[in-house]
C-alpha cells in the first residue's frame, strides 16, 4: 500500500498481499518507476516470490531484466537457479498430465462434482505457473459443472481474481453481478462483492459508485482469497480517494468517517484517514499538500495507476468549488493561500472551472477578486425560448420540404442512361 | 410555317382540349420548327403573346435551341416583354418550353453583360411566378434567377425571393419523361439552395445561409454531388464563423454525405485547429492549403473564420471575467503582446453589440458587463413573431396529417390491421395503435 511505499519498504508493502498479487504489484512498480534503486529492489523481491510459485517463465524474465539493470555488477546479481527451473518445469509437465488423466476419468464417470474438481486442479496449476489466460480457460469450462451456489460463487470470485491480475477490468462487473445473484451468501461474501464492484467502478472512472461500494466493505471479511487483489489498506485508500473526488463534504463524513466498518479500514491507514479528515474540516491546504506528496507513490499502484492524475485533479476542483460555496466574493490572494499556490495559477484554475460550468462565478482580474454571479433566470428563460423556437422552426421547415422530396422520390441519384 | 401559325391562332382559346391539341401538335412539329428557325422571327410578330402564350413559348424554344437570331438584342427585348405579359394559365401548360426559354434567356442575359442582366431580372421573376402553382413551389427557374442575381451582385433582389419559404418542388405530373426541362432536377434543386446560401453570405445573414446549405446537404442522395461537396465546405467554414464550432449534420443526412464529411479535407483541419483555438496552427494550414482553398474560392470565408476565432475566444472570456487587462486578453486570445490589435477587435465587437464591455485606456483594463436588453417590449415582439410562425407551421403539419389519414392506402392498411387485430383478440393484447404511427 502507498503508506508503506512512502517509506520505500517494499517488503512490508508486498507482504500485505497474496503471492500472485505481490508479484503483480512488484512487476508493475519495476516497469513504471524511473528510480533505478527501486526498480532493482522490486525485481529482487519479485524473484524471491516467484520462486515460491512454479512460474518458470516469469522467473527467467525477471532475472533477465535484473541482469540488464545490474550490468557489470555481477556481485549484486542473484544466482540464476537453473536446477530449480528444470525441476519445476518437469514437475509442471508431470502434474499437468496427471490432472488431465484425472479429468478424463471423471468425465467417464460423469460425476459433475468430480469433473469440476479436476478442472479446478488444472486451474490452480496454471495459476501457479502464472499462465492466467489458460487458467481462465479451464475455469470457464468448470463453470458448466457447478451445482452448488457456493461453487458458483467461488468460481466467480476466482474469475474476478484472474481478471484483476491481468488488469482487465471490464468483465469484472459481469461476474460480480453473477456472484451477487447467487443465493445463500454470508456477510463475508457480500464484502467481497462490494470490493469487486468498487474495483471495477474505480477502474472505469465511476468514482461515486466506487466510493459507495468501498465504504461497505468489512476489512476482516476479505480474507485470503482477496489478498491478491486488495488489502484492507487499499480499500481505505481507494475508498477515500474516490469519495473525495466525487462526494461532497457531508457525504464523505457520513459515508466514510462515521461508518463503523469503514473506520476500521481507515485506522489501518492513518495517513489516508488524516487526508479525509482534513478535507472534511476544510483544511484544503494540508489535505492537498499531503495528496501532492502521495501522488507519485500512488501512481505506482497497479489498480490506481490510470486514475491518479484524474482523481487528484477532481479532488482539487472539488475543494475549490466547496471552498467558494459560502462566499459572495473572495480575494484570490486568500484563495491561493488556502490552496497552496500563487495567484496566477489559482486564477487559471478558477477560470477553467468556470468554463466547465462547475463554478458559477466571475473573476475580477484587476482587483483579483472572485465574485459569485447571480444568474439572471428571467433573461436565460427568454433566450432559451427564443433559441428553442428558432431551432424548431428551422428543423420543421427542413423536414416538411424533405417529406415532399421523398414523396416525389427525389434525390441525388446516378442517372441511368436510357439509350 | 404559315400553317403552324394558323393552327396556333385557331387553337389558342380558353378551351382545355384545344390547348392540349395545340400542345401535342407543336411538340410534334418541333423538328420542323427548328429547321425553319430563320422564319420564326417573322412568325412571332404575327402572334399575340398574351393570347398565344403557349404557341409563342414553343416557337421561342425552337429558335433559342437552334441558336439562330437575326438580331439578338431584339429577341432579348421580345422575351423580356413576353415573360412579363404571358398568360399564366397557358404558361403552366407549356411549362417545359417556358422553362427552356427562361434558361436560355438567363444565359443570354449573362452573355450580354451587366445592363442586360439587370434588365432580365424582372422578366425572369415574372416568368417564375407564372410557372409556380403556389409561391412555395420550387421551379428550375429559381436557380437561374439566383444565378443572374449573383452575377450582377444584386443580393437584395435575390433575398426577396429567398424570403419566401420553399416547401415543395414542381414535378410535372403528366406522362412527361424525367428529362423534361420543367422538372426540378437534383442539380437545379441543389443549385438553388447553394446559390441562395451565397446570396445570404453576400448580405451577411450567415445563420440563414447555414440553413440553406443544410437543405442542400440533407437532400436524399445515393451518390455525392459536386454541389453538395462544395456546400459542405462552406457549411463548415460558416459554422466556425458563426458558432465557433461545427454543428453535427442532422441524423437524416444521407450516409454518402456523412461519409464525405469525415473524409480528409482542409476544412476538417481548420475545424480541428478551432477546437484547440490555435491561431498559429490555423494560419499555417491556410498557407499550406492555399491553392486548394483558392480553387474552391473559399479564401474570403476562411479569412473571416480566422478573424472570428479570436472573437469567440473573447466572447467566452466575458462569461468568465468581470475585468481583465488588455494584455491578458491578448495572451488568452492567442495574439501575444499586441494590445492595440486586441483593442481594435474589442472596439469593433462592442460597437457591433456582440459584447457589452468598457475599455479603460488609462489603466489598460477592460470591464465586461452583463448584456442589458429591453426584456419586455422587444422580447415580447420577438416571441410573438416566433409564435405566429410556429402556429403557421403546425397548421401545415396538421394538413399533412389529414392528407395522410384520409388517403386511400392508409385507410386500407389500417383497416387490414383492425381486422387482423380482431382475429387475434382471443390471443391477448394486440397493440395496433402503436402501428398506426
Amino acid at each position: 500500500m502507498a503508506a508503506s511505499l512512502l517509506t520505500e519498504d517494499l517488503e512490508a508493502y508486498s507482504g500485505q498481499y497474496g503471492t500472485h498479487g505481490a508479484i503483480q504489484r512488484l512487476q508493475f512498480i519495476a516497469s513504471q518507476t524511473s528510480k533505478a534503486n527501486l526498480k532493482i529492489d522490486a525485481l529482487k523481491l519479485c524473484l524471491d516470490l516467484l520462486k515460491r510459485t512454479t512460474n518458470c517463465k516469469g522467473y527467467t524474465e525477471a532475472h533477465n531484466c535484473l541482469k540488464e539493470l545490474l550490468e557489470g555488477n555481477d556481485a549484486a546479481l542473484p544466482i540464476y537457479d537453473q536446477v530449480w527451473v528444470d525441476a519445476t518445469q518437469k514437475q509442471n509437465g508431470i502434474l499437468k498430465e496427471l490432472y488431465e488423466q484425472d479429468l478424463s476419468q471423471a468425465r467417464a464417470s460423469q460425476m459433475k462434482e468430480n469433473i469440476r474438481g479436476c478442472y479446478h486442479q488444472l486451474t490452480n496449476l496454471c495459476l501457479e505457473q502464472g499462465d492466467y489466460a489458460a487458467a481462465e480457460k479451464y475455469l470457464a469450462k468448470s463453470r458448466e459443472f457447478c451445482v452448488e451456489p457456493q461453487a458458483v460463487f467461488a468460481t466467480c470470485m476466482t474469475i474476478i481474481r484472474l481478471r484483476a491480475l491481468q488488469r482487465q477490468y471490464s468483465d469484472i462487473q459481469n461476474f460480480t453481478s453473477k456472484a451477487h445473484h447467487t443465493p445463500f451468501k454470508d456477510d463475508s461474501s457480500q464484502s467481497k462483492i462490494f470490493a469487486a464492484y468498487g474495483l471495477y467502478n474505480m477502474a472505469t472512472g465511476k468514482y461515486r459508485d466506487a466510493a459507495t461500494s468501498f465504504s461497505q466493505v468489512k476489512p476482516q471479511d476479505l480474507g485470503t482469497a482477496f489478498s491478491d487483489l486488495l488489502s484492507p489498506q487499499d480499500v481505505a485508500l481507494y475508498g477515500v480517494l474516490c469519495a473525495l473526488g466525487s462526494l461532497d463534504r457531508a457525504e464523505v463524513q457520513q459515508k466514510l468517517l462515521d461508518s463503523q466498518t469503514f473506520r476500521e479500514c481507515l485506522d489501518m491507514a492513518p495517513q489516508i484517514r488524516d487526508l479525509a479528515v482534513d478535507f472534511c474540516n476544510c483544511r484544503y491546504a494540508a489535505c492537498l499538500s499531503s495528496l501532492g506528496k502521495l501522488q507519485e507513490p500512488l501512481s505506482l499502484d497497479v489498480h490506481l495507476h490510470g486514475q491518479v492524475a484524474n482523481l487528484c485533479e477532481q479532488i482539487r476542483n472539488k475543494g475549490i468549488v466547496q471552498y467558494f460555496a459560502p462566499f459572495m466574493s473572495v480575494s484570490l490572494h486568500r484563495m491561493a493561500e488556502a490552496f497552496n499556490t500563487d495567484v496566477e495559477s489559482i486564477q487559471r484554475e478558477v477560470a477553467k472551472l468556470i468554463g466547465q460550468r462547475q463554478l458559477d462565478a466571475k473573476i475580477d482580474s484587476h482587483r483579483k477578486i472572485l465574485h459569485a454571479s447571480h444568474a439572471d433566470h428571467r433573461r436565460a428563460t427568454y433566450q432559451n425560448a427564443l433559441r428553442v423556437s428558432g431551432d424548431f422552426l428551422d428543423s420543421t421547415h427542413a423536414l416538411i420540404l424533405r417529406m415532399n422530396l421523398l414523396k416525389h422520390d427525389f434525390g441525388v441519384h446516378l442517372v441511368r442512361q436510357k439509350k | 410555317m404559315d400553317s403552324i401559325v394558323h393552327q396556333i391562332h385557331t387553337l389558342s382559346t380558353q378551351n382545355e382540349s384545344d390547348l392540349k391539341k395545340l400542345k401535342d401538335f407543336l411538340r410534334h412539329e418541333q423538328e420542323t420548327l427548328k429547321a425553319n428557325a430563320s422564319q420564326i422571327d417573322q412568325a412571332l410578330q404575327a402572334l399575340d403573346p398574351v393570347q398565344c402564350t403557349l404557341g409563342t413559348a414553343f416557337l421561342l424554344q425552337a429558335q433559342l435551341s437552334a441558336g439562330f437570331f437575326s438580331n439578338q438584342r431584339a429577341t432579348f427585348a421580345f422575351i423580356c416583354n413576353f415573360l412579363k405579359v404571358a398568360d399564366s394559365q397557358q404558361a403552366k401548360k407549356a411549362a417545359s418550353p417556358m422553362t427552356a426559354v427562361c434558361r436560355s434567356f438567363a444565359q443570354m442575359a449573362i452573355d450580354l453583360g451587366q445592363p442586360a442582366m439587370l434588365m432580365s431580372l424582372k422578366p425572369l421573376r415574372a416568368g417564375l411566378e407564372k410557372l409556380q402553382d403556389t409561391p412555395e413551389t420550387l421551379t428550375p427557374v429559381h436557380a437561374e434567377f439566383l444565378r443572374v442575381c449573383l452575377k450582377v451582385k444584386v443580393y437584395h433582389i435575390a433575398a426577396q425571393l429567398l424570403d419566401q419559404a420553399i416547401y415543395d418542388i414542381s414535378i410535372s405530373t403528366g406522362g412527361n419523361s424525367s428529362n423534361s426541362p420543367a422538372q426540378v432536377t437534383p442539380q437545379s434543386f441543389l443549385s438553388f439552395f447553394y446559390y441562395g446560401a451565397l446570396v445570404r453570405i453576400g448580405t451577411r445573414e450567415y445563420a440563414k445561409a447555414i440553413q440553406l446549405l443544410l437543405v442542400a446537404l440533407t437532400c436524399p442522395a445515393s451518390c455525392l454531388s459536386a454541389i453538395q461537396a462544395d456546400a459542405y465546405k462552406k457549411y463548415v467554414l460558416l459554422c466556425l464563423k458563426v458558432h465557433g464550432e461545427v454543428k453535427p449534420l442532422p441524423v437524416y443526412t444521407s450516409h454518402i454525405l456523412q461519409r464525405y464529411s469525415k473524409s480528409a479535407s482542409y476544412v476538417l483541419e481548420i475545424a480541428e485547429s478551432f477546437k484547440t483555438a490555435d491561431a498559429t496552427a490555423l494560419q499555417r494550414i491556410i498557407e499550406e492549403k492555399q491553392p486548394a482553398i483558392e480553387a474552391d474560392q473559399n479564401m474570403g470565408l476562411v479569412k473571416q473564420a480566422l478573424a472570428s476565432m479570436q472573437r469567440h475566444k473573447i466572447l467566452t472570456l466575458t462569461k468568465t471575467y468581470l475585468t481583465l487587462s488588455l494584455s491578458e486578453i491578448a495572451s488568452e486570445a492567442g495574439m501575444p503582446t499586441d494590445t492595440n490589435e486586441v483593442e481594435a477587435i474589442l472596439f469593433d465587437m462592442i460597437s457591433e453589440g456582440e459584447i457589452k464591455a468598457r475599455i479603460d485606456q488609462q489603466t489598460g483594463n477592460v470591464s465586461f458587463e452583463d448584456a442589458d436588453e429591453n426584456l419586455d417590449m422587444d422580447m415580447m415582439q420577438k416571441l410573438q413573431g416566433k409564435l405566429a410562425k410556429i402556429i403557421d407551421i403546425s397548421q401545415r403539419i396538421s394538413w399533412f396529417e389529414q392528407e395522410v389519414v384520409t388517403s386511400e392506402s392508409y385507410v386500407r392498411k389500417t383497416s387490414l390491421l383492425d381486422m387482423s387485430a380482431a382475429d387475434r383478440q382471443v390471443g391477448g393484447a394486440m397493440s395496433y395503435d402503436v402501428m398506426d404511427m
